[in-house]
């Protein structure tokens, strides 16, 4: 395993910039995310990393050297394809084998064997072996196009929303797996993907992008909280962001132009506790996911979403009371940078001003009147 | 109302029905003339030209043995002295008074229609699936119009370059030679096989070829581990529209072959026999050359349905 670097990698497709600026790096035995939504250049940074895309400027560094001019095969990593990953022509078998008979390989028959069978076993597909690909389900395939990856021992692991296409419980099954897997060989994977929830599950750091720029990087949970901007809040978020506009002059007049609470962090109150300052919301629908609950609400023409883990937090219809909490609101300026980025003084309220969550419940009670 | 489930796009029973119908009269109308000429190589020759024309008669190998040889009349008094016929075939052609003097030229014929046919059908795809993965893969200049050029070659009566391929040819030291051939319809096929070649290379998503490359292939590996084993439609019914062509070709092979390279269709209608055309030989030596590529087809004919229909078909 190696560590990977990325210098100032910039990237056009025609007239279309996939990357500008792209630097980060990612440890030996790392796993590193990159979370952003479709078409933020997610596919197109893995594809640099494997030299199948060459960079218009910048320098891939691989084992901390310059690999930017090398081609696929002297990168020595692994790439786990979005889709299309197994060959339809060849066999379970043949497809696991297929990296190890690569031509700079020279292994015995014996010895790709015996590693094939080693890794049908990691991943539970042993008794697919003499299948044809094609005749997989979802999952098996999956499997198999990380098995292919896995028999190879490489420098690194390059993951192309390697779960997405699968249903929800295998992905999460699958997902267990792969960070134990991780864990337990101490490899470095580069793993790409829109969904928050892999991001938060299987990162070792996370990094977001979004419009072919790298938003923050650090490990999930902080970037959850401590988001640098507006974009990054919204990719870290389950639901969308609730947003609030701020309109009263003091507030506007420290900077702050919106307001951002996630729908976990709006509080449903039964009516007696509710306070003057807390708003009045409509129930428009609740989704019941056992679980969890979510509630869209609406408040004046605006729309909220609210998300609760107890049974029967919100009724199905009529009124609620919501409170925004202190603590959990973010205040972005105009160009949508996080204000008091600086997770000490989170929530505090600066020198001579009010808090952001203040403002957002003046702000709050100023949208229902 | 049907007693068992469908879809309502399936086509009724009735409607296969009629299908059928259609389907096996038409067969009927295009195999009469191919059955009759298969009837006719194993008549007598006064079977053949018997009219009303005769369904039914007695079968001989008469018609082969003369195509294979060259024979000559004796009197009826050189016929006696002669030794007992050592084969099947000598005792047949001793039976009209003749000798077997040697072998024909249809064997040497043949041949040729083997070594240009197969020769030129292998040309064709070698240099079609290169060409096609070039097009389909990479950023080729001017890659549109190349194409439609390499179509347009399609476009004009073969007669027009007749005139000037001849000319060429004779310069070049080409004419009636294998290798001429070769190249000649090796260059009239290759545009059919270039587009359709390319039609079924654009259907194989390029993340495995970039899969094998990230494991460890270079390009020209990948394309030949992973690219032509999903290609093998393509190539299949490739290799069956270029070896029709070439096979039947007639016009070219008359006008630019004679003694060395002639193929077997300028050679089968010069077959003659005593008192005119040795009807039941020509139906043997048509018979003989409709063989094998009625045999490659049956052999590739899933592939072929593959090919007409550009790959829809799976
Ligand atoms: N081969 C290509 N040709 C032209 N544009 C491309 C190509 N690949 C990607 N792009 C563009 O680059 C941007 C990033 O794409 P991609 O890396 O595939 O995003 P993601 O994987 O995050 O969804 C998109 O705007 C996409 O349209
Ligand atoms: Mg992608």
């Amino acid at each position: 395993m190696a560590e990977v670097r990325l210098e100032n990698i910039t990237k056009d497709f025609g007239r279309v910039r996939a990357l500008e600026g792209l630097s980060f790096h990612i440890e030996d035995g790392e796993f590193f995310v990159l979370l952003g939504p479709t078409g933020a250049g997610k596919t197109t940074t893995l594809r640099t990393v494997a030299g199948l895309e060459r960079p218009a400027a910048g320098r891939v560094l691989l084992g901390g050297e310059d690999a930017t001019g090398w081609s696929p095969a002297q990168r020595d990593v692994a790439f786990v394809f979005q889709q299309y990953s197994l060959y339809p022509h060849l066999t379970v078998f043949e497809n696991l084998a297929f990296p190890l008979r690569a031509p700079g390989k020279k292994l015995g028959a014996r010895e790709i064997r015996r590693r094939v069978e080693e890794v049908a076993a990691k991943l539970r597909i042993e008794s697919k072996l003499d299948n044809k690909a094609t005749a997989l389900s979802g999952g098996e395939m999956q499997r198999v196009s990380l098995g292919r990856a896995l028999v190879r021992e490489p420098a690194c692991f390059l993951m192309d929303e390697p779960l997405s296409s699968l249903d929800a419980k295998l992905r999460e099954g699958l997902r267990v797996e792969l960070k134990h897997l991780q864990v337990e060989l101490g490899a470095t994977i580069l793993y790409v993907t829109h969904d928050q929830v892999e991001a938060m599950t299987l990162a070792d750091r996370v990094g977001v992008l979004v419009g072919g720029h790298l938003q923050q990087v650090g490990p999930p949970e902080e970037v959850y909280e401590y988001p640098d901007n507006l974009e990054v809040a919204q990719q870290m978020g389950h639901l969308p962001l609730n947003l609030f506009p701020v309109e009263e002059e003091a507030v506007r007049a420290r900077g702050i132009d919106r307001i951002g609470v996630r729908a976990e962090h709006l509080r449903v109150l039964p009516e007696e506790q509710a306070g003057p300052d807390d708003l009045r919301a409509e129930v428009l629908r609740v989704e019941r996911l056992g679980a969890e609950e979510v509630a869209f609400l609406r408040v004046g023409n605006r729309r909220l979403y609210a998300m609760g883990e107890e049974h029967g937090r919100f009724p199905d219809a009529g009124e609620v009371a919501v409170r925004v909490e202190t603590d959990d609101s973010l205040a972005f300026d105009p160009s949508g940078r996080r204000l008091d980025r600086d997770p000490g003084g989170r929530g505090e309220a600066p020198p001579g001003g009010e808090s952001p969550a203040d403002a957002a419940r003046r702000m709050a009670r100023g949208l229902r009147d | 109302m049907s007693d068992t489930a469908r879809s309502i796009v399936e086509p009724g029973k009735r409607a296969k029905r009629v299908a059928g119908l259609v389907v096996a009269a038409y067969a009927l109308v295009t195999l009469i003339p191919i059955l009759w000429i298969v009837g006719t190589s194993f008549k007598s020759p006064n079977d053949a030209i018997a009219y009303p024309p005769k369904v039914f008669f007695e079968p001989t190998l008469e018609g082969y043995v003369n195509v294979f040889t060259t024979r000559s009349r004796q009197s009826p008094e050189y016929m006696e002295s002669l030794p007992p016929p050592e084969t099947w075939y000598d005792k047949l052609v001793r039976q009209r008074n003749m000798v077997i003097t040697g072998p024909s030229r249809f064997g040497d014929r043949y041949l040729n229609s083997l070594i240009i046919g197969f020769g030129s059908t292998f040309l064709t795809v070698v240099l079609g699936v290169l060409a096609a993965y070039a097009f389909s893969r990479f950023r080729v200049p001017l890659r549109d119009d190349l194409m439609f050029f390499i179509l347009s070659t399609r476009m004009f009566p073969p007669v027009a370059v007749a005139i000037p391929l001849f000319l060429m040819y004779r310069e070049l030291g080409l004419s009636d030679t294998h290798l001429g051939m070769i190249i000649l319809y090796t260059a009239v096929n290759l545009s059919l096989a270039v587009w359709l070649l390319k039609g079924f290379i654009d259907e194989i998503p390029r993340e495995y070829e970039e899969a094998a490359m990230v494991d460890g292939y270079t390009r020209f590996q990948a394309f030949r581990k992973v690219v032509l084993p999903q290609a093998k439609a393509g190539i299949a019914a490739t290799a069956i529209f270029s070896l029709i062509f070439s096979w039947n070709e007639y016009n070219f092979a008359v006008l630019l072959t004679s003694g060395n390279a002639q193929t077997a269709p300028p050679f089968i209608p010069l077959i003659i026999g005593e008192g005119g055309l040795d009807w039941p030989a020509v139906a043997a030596a048509t018979t003989l050359f409709i063989l094998p590529v009625l045999l490659f087809t049956v052999l590739l004919r899933k592939y072929l349905l593959a090919g007409i229909t550009f790959g829809a078909v799976r």
